[in-house]
């Protein structure tokens, strides 16, 4: 019965000091509202499906489509690893490395959406916002070039290269913050930065990551010296430590890189 | 919807602490709390409805909390060992030898010992909460007590 008084009062002890609490009420109730219009729309679309079917409405569409990968209007995007919260729609994604897969993904700490934000790797939830990404490329490092947001000597080296911004959309909704740096140096935090103002949210890879096929991805403002800097997770670092590891730029390790620098 | 609003600002502050305890990080807390308020608004008028929203609350948490933990590579190390060093019952480093020795448990046991002895549930509450027997809920608590008594015992004799 002591252990048991003893161990009441521990437990009180180790809730005190507890940190300020967010806007939890008000995000749970963003969330279940996204729920459940995806829910009545899924049902809708549903029922929709079933009389056209039977009804012969719906033409059977041939040949596979790539996994992860959509078409609209000649520009392909990302699509998520289901993982995006509801409401993000299909130009959400979420990057994950090859090493965690995809139950860690990319995710803004705190889910607050404001310049400087350091950008971490989180777990996996369909109910987390701060995960919630869009990519849209189609684009190469050469049409950047072309708008004025990449230097000359980038283009020069990676011409071919396909370049996107990525930018944070809780819930699908644009913040005009992308993923960036504020320098090409070894060890430069990853941290949320206006979209479009330069070469600092501008990431290029060989190929756009798509799920199965890991890249090393590279910042617009990597002028193409010996040792490329790309996007690297600590590789001491777990997600789940505190406080939470951020990404950063680190040289590319020999070969195709380490496996904390192999994304999908 | 302001009915669920009222709820959950005033459960949010205990879900949380009962999530600390549960996961020992106050950020994945926020997330699970966050979670469990999220799956309760999708279901709210049927929950309304059972007059027993903040057992349903601690049920959906713990659940949530098991889940996230399940088939999960995590940063918490679990060992069978508790710390050799003891402290004194009121000192601010309790918190971190109360989580040490919570972290010796596997997820279902740890519930068990956090519903039970912070948020003050009856074995038949907790049994409901976890989907097991008052018997599992018993034996339970008295191996989870067992593990942790060397830590209790070293906090008394300091104390």
């Amino acid at each position: 019965m002591d252990d048991e008084v003893m161990l009441y009062r521990m437990l009180d002890q180790a809730v005190a000091n507890e940190p300020p609490i967010g806007p939890v009420v008000e995000r749970a109730v963003v969330a279940g509202r996204q729920i459940r219009r995806r829910r009545r729309i899924a049902g809708a679309l549903g029922c929709f499906a079933l009389v056209a079917v039977a009804g012969g409405l719906i033409p059977v569409l041939g040949g596979p489509r790539s996994p992860g990968l959509s078409a609209t209007s000649g520009r392909r995007t990302v699509s998520a690893p289901s993982t995006t919260a509801p409401g993000c729609g299909k130009f959400c994604g979420d990057l994950y490395l090859s090493e965690f897969g995809p139950s860690f993904v990319l995710d803004v700490d705190k889910q607050a959406p404001a310049v400087g934000q350091p950008v971490i790797m989180f777990a996996a939830s369909s109910t987390d916002p701060g995960e919630d990404w869009t990519f849209t490329t189609g684009t190469t490092v050469h049409d950047f070039y072309q708008a004025g947001l990449i230097s000359r000597a980038t283009a020069l080296h990676y011409g071919k290269d396909e370049a996107y911004e990525i930018e944070y959309a809780p819930a699908g909704a644009s913040t005009g913050l992308c993923m960036g740096v504020r320098a090409s140096k070894a060890y430069e935090e990853v941290r949320l930065e206006k979209c479009g103002m330069g070469a600092q949210t501008v990431w290029f890879s060989t190929a756009a990551p798509q799920p199965g096929h890991a890249v090393t991805i590279m910042n617009g403002l990597d002028k193409g010296t010996s040792t490329p800097l790309v996007l690297t997770f600590p590789a001491t670092g777990y997600p789940t430590d505190v406080p939470r590891p951020p990404l950063s730029l680190m040289p590319l390790a020999p070969g195709r890189g380490a496996s904390s620098q192999q994304w999908e | 919807m302001e009915d669920f609003v009222e709820f959950a600002a005033a459960a949010v502050p205990r879900l949380r602490r009962t999530a600390f305890l549960l996961c020992g990080d106050w950020h994945m807390a926020e997330d699970l709390a966050q979670t469990t308020l999220t799956k309760m608004f999708v279901h709210w008028r049927r929950i309304k409805r059972q007059d027993a929203v903040f057992s349903y609350a601690s049920r959906t948490l713990v659940n949530t909390y098991i889940a996230s933990r399940r088939g999960r590579k995590s940063g918490e190390i679990v060992t069978d060992e508790v710390p050799e060093q003891m402290l004194m019952p009121d000192s601010p480093e309790t918190r971190m030898v109360v989580m040490s020795a919570l972290a010796t448990l596997a997820p279902r046991a740890r519930a068990v010992v956090v519903l039970r002895f912070w948020a003050d549930m009856s074995v038949q509450q907790v049994a409901e909460a976890l989907g097991c027997s008052e018997g599992t809920v018993k034996s339970q608590t008295a191996r989870a007590l067992d593990k942790m008594r060397p830590i209790l015992e070293g906090v008394r004799r300091h104390g």
